[in-house]
């Protein structure tokens, strides 16, 4: 009985960890981010499998490619994005555990037409001179 | 549970003068005696740490303190688990969540996005598009984007969203405050969402939709799926999740200065 317990086990075993590993290869735009700490194994769409002891902080983006060349109706996959985030984790001096993420983005065919738009040209000229510190100021907000 | 028995067998002794055994290691009354000019609190240590070294358990001579065991405390955390855990159901545009789950939820108009939070304790085990245990204190934030069209609209499309509970004798949650289903919690006609922020604290695996991970420790996810062809305005904070700001405007022949004028300055 024991034996065909550990028999079950290490046949599910594997499977569950290929799944794991397998399950997150999606062809799909993401933004993210991670504050991890401790033992951490994790699969992101379209990346290596990674494995983490310790502490890690992140913010990834990740954009698949489409094969096929773009068009005038047809597009690969174009991002257009001002992308602003605050972290003050537990321990920090603010002793606060908080994220501020703020995001203006545009996906395909409206990311081309939003780059030709003057309108857009300079709000996201606007919105990355603002994420840049000027003198003086020490702290990073997002709004 | 711990602390309050071995006070008591240390107040007992104190008072009766009587021996106690610790793993059969009999303590002489001089002994005992000797510590209580000390204190409570300096014998209190001297028979934690005799415990520590004799993992067995406790035993006063009258039998009137119950051992602590291993398989107690492991049986009482099962116990535990099983009382306070629960499971949560998600496919389609339903949601289902069994067992004790702290919730808060905001719409429009009310909110600017449709934003639902969920705080599991102990024990949790998903299924259905996302499938996982945890074991721990888990957040779950999920957050679909409110059309542009309709913030613009006087009338502004009424939420379809519907939560209820069906089983409390409290009636159905209420939207923008805490609630705390203790039985079975139902989300229908839940829009997919967009973003998604995942905290835990304890250990985690998981794979589906949301995440495929194996975490032991703090682990905490946000992520962004935005769909082709749109564009979005997005503002959240960790501290104030229902009034995340999430609207998309999907491409059609131009003209992005609705969207500019809900973000306002850059």
């Amino acid at each position: 009985m024991k034996m065909q317990w550990k028999s079950q086990v290490g046949r599910v075993l594997p499977v569950a960890v290929c799944a794991l590993f397998v399950a997150g290869c999606q062809g799909y735009l993401v933004f993210t981010t991670a504050t991890k700490a401790g033992l951490h194994i994790s699969q992101q769409a379209d990346q290596s499998p990674s494995a983490l002891f310790g502490y890690k902080r992140a913010e990834v983006a990740s954009i698949p490619a489409n094969p096929k060349n773009a068009s005038t109706t047809e597009d690969t996959y174009s991002v257009l994005a001002t992308f602003c985030v605050r972290y003050d984790p537990l321990f920090s001096q603010s002793a606060e555990d908080s994220l501020q993420i703020r995001s203006v983005f545009a996906t395909g065919m409206a990311a081309r037409e939003a780059a030709k738009n003057p309108e857009m040209q300079s709000f996201f000229a606007a919105a990355a001179l603002k994420q840049v510190l000027a003198p003086g100021k020490t702290e990073k907000k997002c709004f | 549970m711990f602390d309050y028995v071995m006070r008591r067998v240390v107040l007992k002794t104190l008072t009766n003068g009587d021996r106690f055994a610790i793993d059969g290691i009999h303590l002489h009354p001089s002994l005992i005696e000797a510590q209580t000019e000390s204190g409570v609190g300096y014998v209190f240590l001297q028979v934690s740490s005799a415990v520590s070294q004799h993992p067995s358990g406790l035993r006063s001579r009258d039998d009137s303190v119950s051992p602590l065991s291993f398989q107690r405390w492991v049986g009482f955390l099962v116990g535990t688990s099983l009382l306070c855990g629960g499971c949560a159901w998600r496919s389609g545009n339903t949601e289902h969540y069994w067992g004790p789950v702290l919730f808060r939820y905001a719409a429009p108009p009310q909110g600017k996005a449709y934003v639902s939070e969920q705080r599991h304790f102990v024990l949790l085990i998903e299924s259905g598009r996302q499938w996982g245990i945890s074991l721990g204190w888990k957040t779950r934030v999920a957050v679909a984007p409110q059309r542009v069209e309709d913030t613009l609209s006087s009338q502004g499309r009424v939420s379809s969203w519907l939560w209820s509970k069906p089983l409390s004798l409290f009636g159905g949650p209420e939207e923008g405050a805490w609630n705390l289903s203790l039985v079975y919690l139902r989300g229908e006609r839940v829009p997919e969402p967009e973003f998604l922020s995942r905290s835990i604290y304890g250990v985690e695996l998981g794979i589906g939709a949301e995440t495929n991970a194996l975490s032991l420790g703090t682990s905490r996810t946000t992520e962004a799926r935005p769909h082709d062809n749109a564009m979005y305005s997005f503002r959240y904070d960790s501290r104030r999740p229902l009034e995340t700001l999430f609207q998309v405007w999907e491409y059609r022949d131009g003209g992005f200065m609705p969207l500019l004028a809900q973000e306002g300055r850059p």
